[in-house]
């Protein structure tokens, strides 16, 4: 399994459930401690392939020096630069083709329900579902102009009011073109009496679709264990 | 106007990109028969996503007496489509078959298929060459050593026939002039035979042992196809490009001048386990690009079930002595093997992906006609499709749901590795 080791870019600005927890501006890190972060990730990889790094804790789009960050990456020897978004700005004009020929090769969205009326609603934005189907919509057709393998995934973290959309969610990043999707369940969301029917029914949606669903924060049983199973590690790189 | 006594028609049904050697083996070598100089030949080279319709169409057009068409896994559903569609639009003419996925099979096909009239079983060229004359000369095809066909409302085998000794008398597509190189699709055989007993394999397709063309041959092939407009890659389709030390040394000192022009071998297959420094550099030599390897599995019961080795420090030794100069590697795994859990198999994408080889392919088991996994399934207790392409369904250690979900993770796993910015000296192809 090819590890990425996790480097914060800051915090906020990725879709989350209002009513559990208000989403909040990205607020980001300086670019030089992020750089230095991802320098001392390069010399001292031997996780296997790579290096590999992550750019984690909010929208990496929202960073201001994102390009900068991603070209010194690359340029360090980074093999494989992952970014988290909300998806939207990938449908800016340029956004995707100028991420992918900057070197980043992964990209992973966040939903929280897998239609507009149900994601606007529980993120609190208008449009933010249309605007993350465009942005993935926009790194695949990037990707084929350019003729890169590249790797779109999502996340959905699964709360109690995101718990029933789990399964349209799968769907919904299936029909993107994502290869997997990631269940990140709260305990909250763990101690729900549905949650085996819904999260199963994701599992399974995903596999008849040909996209991988892992899921994280469940009792052993919950799913078949080969869902425990994620296609890439998320490493700490502190 | 044709004046020939009987028109043959070729049908090789291609995975895109690709022509069939073995129909130009067979076309050379009855282009060269006496007995058949009155015989027009022509093939047609398609490809698996044409539409079966269409094939026909362009089968039809030619007007021939005689189809036959080479059957493997992958275009077996297509061409018996298009043999239906043929004999109802030209009932008159004889539907041939041959190749991996009917020889075995022989009597089984010709019963679930009305539409052919034979097959042609095993090594084809003089067999098919026979079965030529016998159509030409109205004689039973059912008494050709090596054909199955139908006689008497029933269906009868004549006996096989003895392999080729001298693959020499084999006339050359490519020197012969039926086969014209192409640059990137243009492969070569040397031997015949594979070193390898593996349960789940009909490369060596039952032959035994391994017979060589002899390497006067194989030079003037090499220098005809190296030195042809417009070629600047082919390849070899031998099972083990680097058979013995001693061949692939011969190998390097008559490929090198060519690479040194440029000229680059693509993805042949290798033992990885036997290659050292020395080896990989002969294969630089040699011009070598990339090459494709196993393991396949590294579970233990399942390499014993199919009779494989596995050497783990070897193998990361020979990937990584191909890298250091410059050779693409691929790494085959395959799902479903007999013996083979769930952890085996992630277990064995985590191996390959761990040496960084440049590709990791992944494909499920297809348990095909002729193998001892075809043969001994019920014992192993492997399901599969009686269908071509014959994939399995469910093996003793993991039902249809498994075996689905692991091909939805191990699939997208190859991904996340082939998702990179290769850098020099880990990624970078041969210049």
């Amino acid at each position: 399994m090819i590890g990425f080791a996790t480097i914060e870019v800051g915090r906020g600005g990725l879709p989350s459930c209002r009513l559990c927890v208000p989403s909040v501006p990205m607020a980001p890190r300086s670019s030089a401690d992020v750089v230095a972060d991802v320098r001392r990730v390069a010399e001292s990889w031997a996780a296997g392939p790579g290096p590999n790094i992550a750019l984690v804790g909010g929208d990496a789009f929202a960073h201001p020096g994102l390009p900068s960050i991603v070209s010194q990456s690359v340029a360090l020897g980074v093999e494989r630069v992952r970014l988290q978004t909300s998806g939207a700005p990938l449908a800016a004009h340029g956004n995707a083709l100028g991420a992918l020929r900057a070197g980043v090769r992964h990209v992973d969205v966040v939903l929280l329900a897998g239609d507009s009326g149900n994601h606007d609603a529980l993120c609190g934005t208008e449009q933010a579902f249309t605007a993350a189907v465009n942005g993935m919509a926009g790194w695949r057709e990037a990707s084929d102009e350019d003729r890169h393998p590249t790797v779109l995934t999502g996340t959905v973290p699964v709360c109690r009011h995101t718990l029933v959309h789990v399964p349209a969610a799968v769907a919904a990043f299936a029909r993107a073109g994502a290869i997997a999707v990631h269940l990140a369940v709260s305990a909250h969301a763990a101690a729900d009496p549905a949650l085996s029917e819904w999260i199963g029914a994701g599992a399974d949606t995903g596999v008849v679709n040909g996209i991988w669903v892992s899921v994280e924060g469940v009792r052993p049983g919950t799913v078949p264990s080969l869902h425990e199973r994620s296609v890439y590690a998320l490493l700490n790189s502190t | 106007m044709s004046t020939a006594a009987l028109k043959v028609a070729l049908i090789g049904v291609n995975s895109p990109g690709y022509r069939s050697l073995a129909l130009g083996f067979l076309r050379a070598h009855a282009q060269a028969d006496p007995r058949l100089s009155d015989v027009g030949f022509q093939t047609l080279d398609l490809d698996t996503d044409a539409d079966p319709w269409w094939i026909a169409w362009r089968v039809l057009a030619l007007d021939p007496e005689v189809v036959a068409l080479s059957v493997t896994c992958w275009n077996a559903r297509i061409v018996y489509e298009v043999a239906r569609i043929v004999r109802a639009a030209k009932p008159n003419a004889s539907i041939l078959l041959g190749g991996p996925e009917v020889g075995p099979i022989a009597e089984d096909v010709l019963r679930a298929h009305p539409n052919v009239d034979a097959v042609v079983r095993g090594e084809g060229e003089i067999t098919f060459a026979d079965l030529l004359v016998a159509l030409k000369d109205g004689a039973e095809p059912a008494d050709v050593p090596g054909v199955t066909a139908r006689r008497d409302g029933g269906v009868a085998s004549a006996p096989d026939r003895p392999l080729i000794e001298d693959l020499d008398n084999v006339p050359s597509p490519y020197l012969s002039g039926v086969l014209e190189p192409v640059d990137g699709s243009t492969y070569l055989e040397t031997y015949r035979g594979c070193p390898h007993r593996c349960a789940y394999c009909f490369e060596g397709k039952g032959y035994g042992r391994l017979r060589r063309f002899s390497e006067a041959r194989v030079a003037a092939e090499i220098d005809f196809v190296a030195t042809s407009e417009g070629v600047r890659s082919f390849s070899f389709i031998d099972p083990v490009f680097n058979l013995t030390p001693k061949r692939l040394k011969w190998l390097a000192e008559h490929l090198e001048p060519y690479a040194a022009s440029g000229i680059r071998l693509h993805t042949v297959e290798v033992d990885i386990e036997s290659i050292d420094e020395r080896s990989a550099s002969e294969l630089k030599r040699c011009g070598v690009a990339s090459v494709e390897t196993g393991p396949q599995t590294v579970g233990t019961r399942a390499l014993q079930t199919c009779h494989r080795d596995f050497d783990r420090a070897a193998f990361a030794a020979g990937v990584a002595a191909c890298r250091s100069q410059g050779i693409r590697v691929e790494t085959d795994l395959i799902i479903g093997m007999p013996g083979d859990t769930a952890a085996d198999v992630l277990s064995g994408i985590d191996f390959t992906i761990s040496l960084d080889p440049g590709t990791v392919q992944l494909s499920t088991l297809h348990v095909l006609p002729g193998t001892e996994l075809w043969n001994s399934a019920a014992e192993l207790d492997l399901r599969f499709d009686p269908e071509p392409p014959h994939e399995v369904i469910a093996t003793g250690e993991m039902d249809y749901l498994e075996l689905r979900r692991l091909e939805v993770l191990g699939n997208a796993m190859v991904s996340v590795y082939a998702a990179r910015v290769p850098h020099i000296g880990t990624g970078g192809a041969l210049a």
